[in-house]
């Protein structure tokens, strides 16, 4: 982790907090429409395949679509896809060998999708610096698409749920396995506190949150309790923290269900996380188990394009279709 | 959400206060069997003491609730105004039951004979992560700041305008005598799928742009776009007129306290498909600021 990289912000007197500071200035206009990110802590449970079958779904209905492999240290987008390794990752423009991202991207054969496939190998690009990451993300916010779709990387590494936060939408993948709930609830936890870390610097929330932790000797409070213990201490404090809380608002895509018990889990976690964690989060829908999926991933032909008739195909469908239906996120700039 | 100690039974059961015997019963049945012991989806999220607390919670809220007469007097009790007729039970999620079918089907005629499902991707080692894996993030530096990269921060909540067509003019209600269903009745039948539940409240119709922040007056302006009489806004929430007319005209002295009149303004918004949390927090807004008690 890099606990290393100096801090983001600054002194107050610096030349860049100046310009910031300046009426004139305006963010850089972006493009990208809408940010997906999917994520969901843990390893083989699908992300990749939901990744790649969204990217084809949305491209089919006439969008732009990105499809970038930010798993960097163990990309496999294009394996899903049926492509080959492209001649140029997110790694040669996070390294600089390429100085814009559009180089990166290469032809998917689904009109209209493109992909940014991850590093070759493991050990290239799996923590880039900080300001690598900063230009990796206003890059991606650049990408003149619809739809820019991070397939994240497993764990709960600071980088994977910084690229979280960033989406517009982040989709959390769970399986009907426990092992996968706990992932998914250890991710949600994670990219809560961390959230929260990015608001202490922005909301002068710091010294309150960091009491309000230190107050639990055994284990870290909950988003209810420390929204308690904050607003006890500074109203509009709590009432800062209440907002973002609120702002917090992940989405949950219940991967290889198999039976009709299954679906409950989507349902029940969004429904535990509320009432147990005290933050909202929504059930985007589900993916039914397919084993043609499998086989035509091993021939390497993407289903959807191979099997539109299929379940999960049509599961697909309707999870772009709730995902479309989200409302647009704020355009800036121009 | 307000601690479990705070909520009223409507709240614990996640209900408003016109729910019909009926859904009452299946809200119980429902969280139980999410939240209650063997569901997956409660795995390490809580520990066991906090959802026995939970359990015995729901018991409690269903029992009174349950029983007519000691769901009457705990109505009378939270000030609420007490339906003459039950009101008609409202059909399931219809996505929900489809899939349900769907799997259902699928799973007793085309039973897969791989067991196992195949991996999809390499799999990662168990991840372990504990509080202080936690207090790591929260303490590590160097937070990607919205600023930097491009991004405005967001000052206010602001909800666009789906793209969903304009939602059809509000038809008129059947006459009260007319499709009563008994209180024994589970479900309506229906000639036509109801419309499955958006992730996100509708538009509203014939306003010509959704307002930041909710007053008296917008929400007046709201129901009469929608057609609705004072007096037809009160038989559907179980809001009594003259509530409803402080409500729209401001009369605080004439509301109850802050946690009933955020249940008045939920049955309210969700009657107009207006998104609750977004009138509860900017109406009450306007009654926390000086001089407006």
């Amino acid at each position: 982790m890099s606990i290393g990289d100096r801090p983001l912000r600054d002194t107050e007197n610096s030349e860049e907090s100046k310009r910031r500071a300046s009426p004139r200035f305006k963010p850089a206009p972006f493009r990208a429409r809408r940010i997906v990110a999917i994520g969901g802590g843990k390893g083989g449970i699908g992300k990749s395949l939901l990744s790649a079958s969204l990217g084809i779904e949305l491209a089919q209905r006439g969008l732009r679509v990105a499809l970038l492999d930010f798993d960097l240290g163990g990309a496999n987008l294009h394996t899903c896809l049926g492509v080959d390794q492209p001649p140029r990752t997110l790694s040669d423009f996070v390294l600089r060998k390429v100085e814009t991202l559009p180089e990166v991207a290469v032809e998917t054969g689904v009109p209209g999708l493109s992909l940014f496939s991850g590093a070759a190998d493991a050990l290239t690009m799996a923590n880039p610096m900080h300001q690598q990451k900063l230009r990796l993300l206003r890059a991606v916010q650049g990408l003149d698409v619809d739809v820019a779709v991070l397939d994240l990387g497993a764990g709960t590494h600071v980088n994977v749920l910084d690229f979280f936060l960033f989406a517009d939408h982040g989709i959390i993948t769970v399986v009907p396995e426990p092992t996968s709930i706990e992932n998914a609830y250890r991710f949600l936890k994670a990219a809560f506190f961390r959230r929260l870390k990015a608001l202490e610097s922005v909301y002068g929330l710091g010294r309150l949150v960091e009491e309000a932790t230190r107050a639990h000797a055994t284990r870290l409070p909950s988003p209810a309790q420390l929204l308690e213990m904050v607003t006890a201490q500074d109203a509009d404090a709590g009432a800062e923290l209440a907002d973002a809380m609120r702002d917090f608002h992940p989405l949950v895509v219940v991967n290889q269900v198999r039976e009709s018990s299954d679906l409950a889990v989507g349902e029940g976690v969004c429904l535990a996380w509320r009432r147990f964690f005290g933050l909202e989060l929504d059930y985007l829908g589900y993916l039914r188990h397919d084993p043609a999926a499998w086989e035509t991933l091993r021939e390497r032909r993407p289903l959807l394009l191979e099997r539109r008739q299929q379940p999960m195909a049509e599961d697909v469908t309707a999870l772009a279709d709730k995902l479309l239906a989200l409302p647009w996120p704020r355009e800036g700039g121009a | 959400m307000k601690p479990l100690a705070q909520q009223n039974h409507y709240e614990v059961l996640e209900l408003q206060p016109s729910a019909s015997p009926a859904e009452i019963d299946r809200a119980y049945e429902k969280l139980r069997r999410l939240l209650g012991p063997g569901s997956l989806a409660v795995y390490s999220l809580v520990d066991p003491a906090e959802q026995r607390a939970l359990l015995l919670r729901l018991e409690e809220a269903h029992a009174i609730l349950a029983d007519a007469a000691s769901r009457r007097a705990y109505d009378r009790s939270l000030g609420l105004e007490l339906p003459e007729e039950p009101e008609p039970p409202k059909a399931p999620l219809p996505s929900f039951r489809d899939a349900v079918e769907r799997i259902t089907r699928a799973s007793s005629g085309e039973r897969n004979v791989v067991e196992a499902a195949e991996p999809l991707e390499p799999e990662d080692d168990a991840l372990e992560l504990g509080d202080d894996d936690l207090l790591e993030v929260l303490e590590a530096d160097a937070i990607l700041d919205p600023d930097e990269i491009g991004l405005e921060a967001e000052a206010e909540e602001e909800i666009d305008r789906l793209a969903l067509p304009p939602a059809p003019p509000p038809e008129d209600e059947p006459a009260t005598a007319e499709s009563k269903p008994t209180p024994a009745e589970s479900e309506p039948a229906t000639a036509e799928p109801p419309t499955p539940e958006p992730l996100t409240p509708g538009p509203i119709a014939d306003l010509d742009a959704e307002p930041n922040a909710w007053s008296g007056e917008h929400l007046r302006a709201a129901r009469l776009a929608r057609g609705l009489s004072v007096d037809e806004l009160s038989r559907r929430t179980r809001i009594n007129v003259q509530h409803l007319e402080n409500l729209e005209s401001e009369h605080w002295r004439g509301l109850p306290e802050r946690v009933f009149l955020r249940g008045m303004l939920n049955a309210y918004a969700r009657e107009l498909r207006l998104d609750p949390q977004r009138v509860c927090e900017t109406y009450l807004a306007r009654r926390e600021k000086p001089g407006s008690r």
